[in-house]
């Protein structure tokens, strides 16, 4: 199924190229980040449709992932 | 012990009496110069007769607007304010009073926006110099301004912005313990720090005074802005890790999304005040112009 991913700041440079990801079903945000590469302890926060929905909820076909490291600047 | 008490309190009431019969004096002159308009429901004083007036009877600039307002006198900086700032809810933001820590890239604008819009009373935090790399973004930040405190800065910028609105300025970085103090005199807290290492405690201690924080934080071209209220969800999850961890690190701070950002807390601080319901309660604003993302998000 195909999963909509949006990575931000130190992030982007994981996004897929055309912004979505084929995944299998029964994947997770987790999976995601495994599979794009993308170091665990530099995510701080998914979000999944615009809810805060954490690393592990079960992803269905056309789902949006927002992916965010730690950010604070002023 | 109660002779002197007595004689304290007669003293106190003399100088109640003294003070309404100055007041009364000084709206009376006021409704003279004040011009009506048929399209508004009020009438207007330019700022300088107000300040004038002011000064003749021996009232602070501050008192000087709220007695206007009360009276259904807007000093004519804030007409285009009008309608989307009622007389009433102008007159709330004039007795408002806000805490306002930091004063680099998002707490520049954020003041430049508070003090034209007419909040009343600003407590204004930041222990740092400006340094060349802040003047990509930072609007205090000058040629002018460069190696000279922030805090100083911004209280020489409000004061000719809008010499209606009352200033502190902490020349300090604030700790835990500077907090409860501080935020009894407020009514709303500004996060507009800049790093993520007091961002949680400005939240706890907000929190635990009972006050809404709004808060913003940026990351190269990525930003977002949120409020939270006592006991509420908040975006702290953003700010895990040591100070050095934040991705602004590694991206720097675009002048782009430092100003939208300051703009979208801005706003709410207005609604905020005004006592118009909340949009970021509970909420993230994200905005990324690499991508043009604009999108509110549940915490």
């Amino acid at each position: 199924m195909k999963i909509q991913v949006s990575c931000f700041a130190t992030l982007s440079k994981y996004n897929p190229p055309d912004g979505y990801l084929e995944v299998e079903d029964g994947a997770t945000p987790a999976h995601i980040l495994d599979k794009l590469s993308i170091p665990r302890d530099e995510v701080k926060i998914v979000f999944v449709n615009g809810q805060n929905s954490g690393k592990e909820v079960v992803l269905k076909e056309n789902d949006r992932v927002g992916i965010f490291p730690a950010i604070g600047g002023g | 012990m109660s002779s002197r008490k007595t004689t304290g309190l007669v003293s106190s009431r003399q100088s109640g009496v003294a003070d309404s019969l100055k007041h009364s004096l000084f709206i009376s002159e006021l409704e003279k110069i004040a011009r009506s308009h048929q399209q508004f429901p009020f009438s207007c004083v330019s700022s300088s007769s107000l300040l004038r007036l002011a000064i003749s009877h021996n009232i602070t600039f501050s008192r000087a607007q709220y007695l206007a307002l009360k009276h259904k006198i807007l000093p004519e900086r804030y007409i285009r304010n009008f309608s989307s700032i009622s007389l009433a809810e102008q007159t709330r933001l004039a007795e408002s009073r806000i805490l306002l820590v930091g004063l680099g890239g998002l707490g520049g604008y954020i003041l430049e926006i508070l003090g034209r819009s007419g909040v009343g009373s600003f407590i204004l935090a930041d222990g740092d110099y400006f340094e060349e790399s802040n003047l990509n973004r930072q609007i205090l930040g000058t040629v002018d301004t460069l190696e000279k405190s922030k805090v100083e800065a911004a209280r020489t910028r409000l004061e000719i912005i809008n010499p209606f609105c009352r200033c502190q300025a902490i020349f300090s970085f604030l700790t835990r313990k500077d907090l409860p103090g501080l935020m009894e005199n407020v009514d709303l807290v500004v996060d507009a720090l800049g790093g993520i290492e007091f961002r949680q405690i400005l939240l706890e201690e907000t929190s635990r005074a009972g006050l809404p924080l709004v808060t913003g934080f940026v990351a190269g071209t990525t930003g977002l802005a949120s409020t939270v209220y006592p006991g509420g969800k908040n975006p702290s999850a953003f700010w895990q890790g040591r100070s050095g961890d934040g991705a602004e690190n590694r991206l720097g701070n675009m002048a782009t999304i430092v100003s939208l950002i300051a703009s979208v807390q801005a706003a709410e601080v207005i609604k905020i005040l005004t006592e118009q319901q909340s949009g970021m309660a509970g909420k993230v604003f994200l905005a990324d112009f690499e991508s043009l993302t604009f999108d509110l998000l549940e915490m």
